[in-house]
């Protein structure tokens, strides 16, 4: 056993899943966009806060095509994150927006509600 | 929930886009209705258009002089703050409805008790105002922020009433309802106070101002048909 166990639920932290919308000027990819929002996260909740929320970027959810991703985080934290994610105005070299379109307690759920075109009514 | 966000600029004044594209970037973004300062002809949309007007006022005679000339003439009136005196005046005064900014330019968050009493009595609305905070950085906006979140203290403790606006001078700098909650919240409201601030709050606003202008409601009194 290299790995430590994973913990029992009971003991494992709450966590939500954000669904987050990006619209800009161009098309953006989601390195451009990981570093604004890294960025964005650290200036407004700084370093203990961002380490406390527990914030993880889906790579894999992150749909370039229709500017859509989902990113992780504690369930306490969950307005102090969108407010960052507010903050952002650029990214990469496009003004952009990033518009919460709705919060999920699993992967699951997100995902369903990811390829729902009807998401207007979660957020 | 029914977002507004009652303060943005066109390039009818200082804004950088067209009042089309305003209007095109609050519906890609979810709002119920928006104010483009100083819009009188309201275009065709199914957004629901206000029509504010901004006083910038250099002293508090001027400031009761324009509420006199522009209170019939627009849905919200608002005063742009900064100065201290014009802060309070615009506190005092129940022909206001909103306070932007009352912070702008100053080390201080520009209120203090007697203001945001003055405001409750009167029901004038301090704004949130997330241009401020967005345009800034580093120690400044920890400032601005810091002055925001001393108005929101001081508001939550005497119930003046709060509203979060974009103050958007490009269709960039527009945010939803819920992320101008969002910033709210982080400014110190609870969570339903801080959603209610770009939502009911504003829409209050705008439907008692609709009813006075329209003669149906008085100071206490309101014409039920």
């Amino acid at each position: 056993m290299n790995e430590p166990r994973m913990l029992p639920p009971s003991m494992r932290p709450k966590k939500r899943y954000v669904i987050f919308e990006i619209i800009s000027e161009s098309p953006v990819e989601f390195k451009d966009f990981s570093v604004a929002a890294w960025n964005s996260l650290l200036s407004s909740l700084g370093e203990e806060s961002a380490a406390e929320a527990r914030i993880w970027i889906i790579p894999n959810l992150y749909d370039a095509r229709k500017q859509k991703g989902v990113l992780r985080c504690g369930n306490a934290h969950v307005e102090s994150v969108r407010g960052a994610l507010a903050m952002i105005s650029m990214v990469g070299e496009s003004r952009s927006i990033v518009r919460g379109i709705g919060i999920t307690g699993t992967i699951k759920s997100a995902k369903e509600k990811y390829s729902d075109p009807n998401l207007k009514q979660y957020a | 929930m029914d977002y507004y966000d009652l303060h943005t600029y066109s390039s009818l004044t200082v804004g950088e886009n067209t009042t089309d594209e305003m209007i095109a970037m609050a519906r890609k973004l979810g709002l119920r209705g928006i104010g483009v300062e100083g819009l009188r002809e309201k275009p065709a949309t199914e957004l629901d258009m206000v029509s504010c007007y901004i006083i910038y006022a250099k002293n508090p005679q001027q400031l009761m002089e324009d509420a006199r000339k522009y209170r019939d003439s627009y849905e919200v009136l608002m005063v742009s703050g900064g100065d201290y005196e014009v802060n309070r005046a615009a506190c005092e005064n129940p022909m206001i409805d909103v306070l932007c900014h009352p912070g702008k330019g100053r080390k201080d968050s520009g209120l203090d008790h007697v203001c945001v009493k003055a405001a409750m009595e009167n029901n004038v609305a301090i704004e949130i105002n997330f241009r401020e905070i967005l345009e800034n950085y580093r120690k400044r906006r920890v400032r601005i922020l810091e002055g925001i979140k001393r108005n929101v203290m001081m508001c939550r403790k005497f119930g003046a009433p709060v509203v979060t606006f974009s103050g958007a001078v490009t269709k960039w700098g527009m945010r939803a309802g819920r992320e101008l909650a969002a910033v709210a919240s982080m400014a110190g409201m609870e969570l339903p106070d801080a959603i209610a601030s770009a939502s009911t709050v504003p829409e209050q606003i705008v439907m008692n101002n609709r009813l006075k202008i329209a003669g149906k409601m008085w100071q206490g009194v309101t014409v039920n048909e």
